[in-house]
């Protein structure tokens, strides 16, 4: 998904649009019905790309983790567009349904959450990396996620401080999740716009630097980048980088969260922890 | 003192704002090209787009996290 031309392409040629289909699905009732209406895609596999019109008529599908399978793709599906040939009327999203889904709560803000294997070593894979075909490109890829922060959070570090509430947050759904459950707390303070410390992981300690800028009241700046080592995680392919690390070893790791452009369409996908009941608590 | 110094010792060195500077481009989200993509996060905004562009709607679909995998 990094190659020039595939990205060249879905630039300038089509309309992206990510769905998680299982997790947090962003998907009103209709919305749903327009999916399941077709071969859309919806109903596949844990992980899939397709092409399909405004309208209702699929285009193309497959792609993978390689450039050619992806362009070969993207390819077909505009042989098959014929843009005249589209008619359709688009409802606007019913209010009561989108008030039934999982969405970020008033006033917040979002952090990209990303992390990324520092050295390379002999992979082990998985079914999920394609039993070794793809492990390379696991090894060198970055994870992704996003983090809600509340708005009386997002205040606290506006005016200086830390809140617990958002270290225990980091720590619990993102800090851990890399670390592994040896990691026993975000152990970081604020001060002077630093934020500095470490996590304890077993007798080792991951260390940590950020730093926080507002401006008339409204927090412009946050980022916090966290060094450690982190052992495999097996999550279906979420994991990222994390599913090729072997069994009983660490590996050297950062972690790296970053306040988004709230206008950013990628900021507006669910966090893959949101459907915690205890998510902003 | 020895005792003191041995403990300082064992303290993680930290990072320094350099290493900080280093790693920084390679986590960010944006250094991905797919990452910069005008990604929607409604199928509406999509739909909508692509009548008004007169383009096709890719979809990515994942488990969980639609764009996990960079």
């Amino acid at each position: 998904m990094n190659d020039p031309g595939v990205l060249e392409l879905l630039r300038t040629r089509f309309v992206p649009y990510a769905l998680d289909n299982v997790e947090n699905p962003n998907l009103t009732p209709a919305e749903r019905d327009f999916l399941t209406g077709f071969d859309s895609g919806i109903k596949a596999c844990t992980i899939g790309m397709s092409a399909f019109t405004a309208d209702g008529r699929k285009l193309a599908s497959g792609g993978g983790y390689e450039a050619k399978s992806v362009r070969s793709l993207l390819e077909k599906a505009l042989a098959a567009f014929d843009p005249g040939s589209v008619s359709a009327t688009v409802p606007p999203r019913d209010e009561a349904a989108v008030a039934a889904l999982r969405r970020a709560p008033e006033g917040s803000l979002t952090l990209y959450v990303t992390w990324k294997l520092l050295e390379e070593f002999p992979a082990e894979g998985s079914a999920t990396t394609g039993n070794g075909q793809y492990d390379r490109v696991f090894q060198r890829s970055l994870g992704s996620d996003r983090l809600w922060v509340r708005k009386d959070e997002a205040e606290a570090l506006a005016a200086g401080s830390l809140p617990e509430s958002l270290k225990a947050r980091i720590f619990r759904y993102h800090v851990q999740y890399v670390l592994s459950k040896d990691a026993k707390g975000l152990e970081v303070s604020l001060k002077d716009g630093r934020i500095e410390g470490s996590v304890p992981v077993g007798e080792e300690r991951a260390e940590c630097l950020g730093f926080v800028e507002a401006k008339e009241g409204r927090l412009t700046r946050f980022e916090l980048l966290v060094r450690g080592r982190a052992r495999r995680v097996e999550d279906h392919g979420f994991s990222a980088c994390l599913s090729v690390i072997p069994k009983g070893q660490a590996v050297p790791v950062a972690l790296f969260f970053e306040l988004a452009d709230p206008a950013d369409g990628l900021a507006g996908i669910l966090p893959h922890r949101a459907r915690d009941s205890r998510y902003l608590k | 003192m020895r005792i003191l110094a041995a403990a300082l010792a064992l303290l993680p060195a930290g990072l320094t704002d350099a290493e900080f500077q280093k790693l920084r481009p390679e986590l960010r989200l944006k250094s991905r090209g797919w990452a910069s993509l005008p990604w929607r996060a409604t199928l509406t905004d999509a739909r909508e787009s692509a009548l008004r562009e007169k383009k096709p709607v890719f979809m990515m679909v994942d488990t969980g996290n639609p764009i996990g995998f960079a």
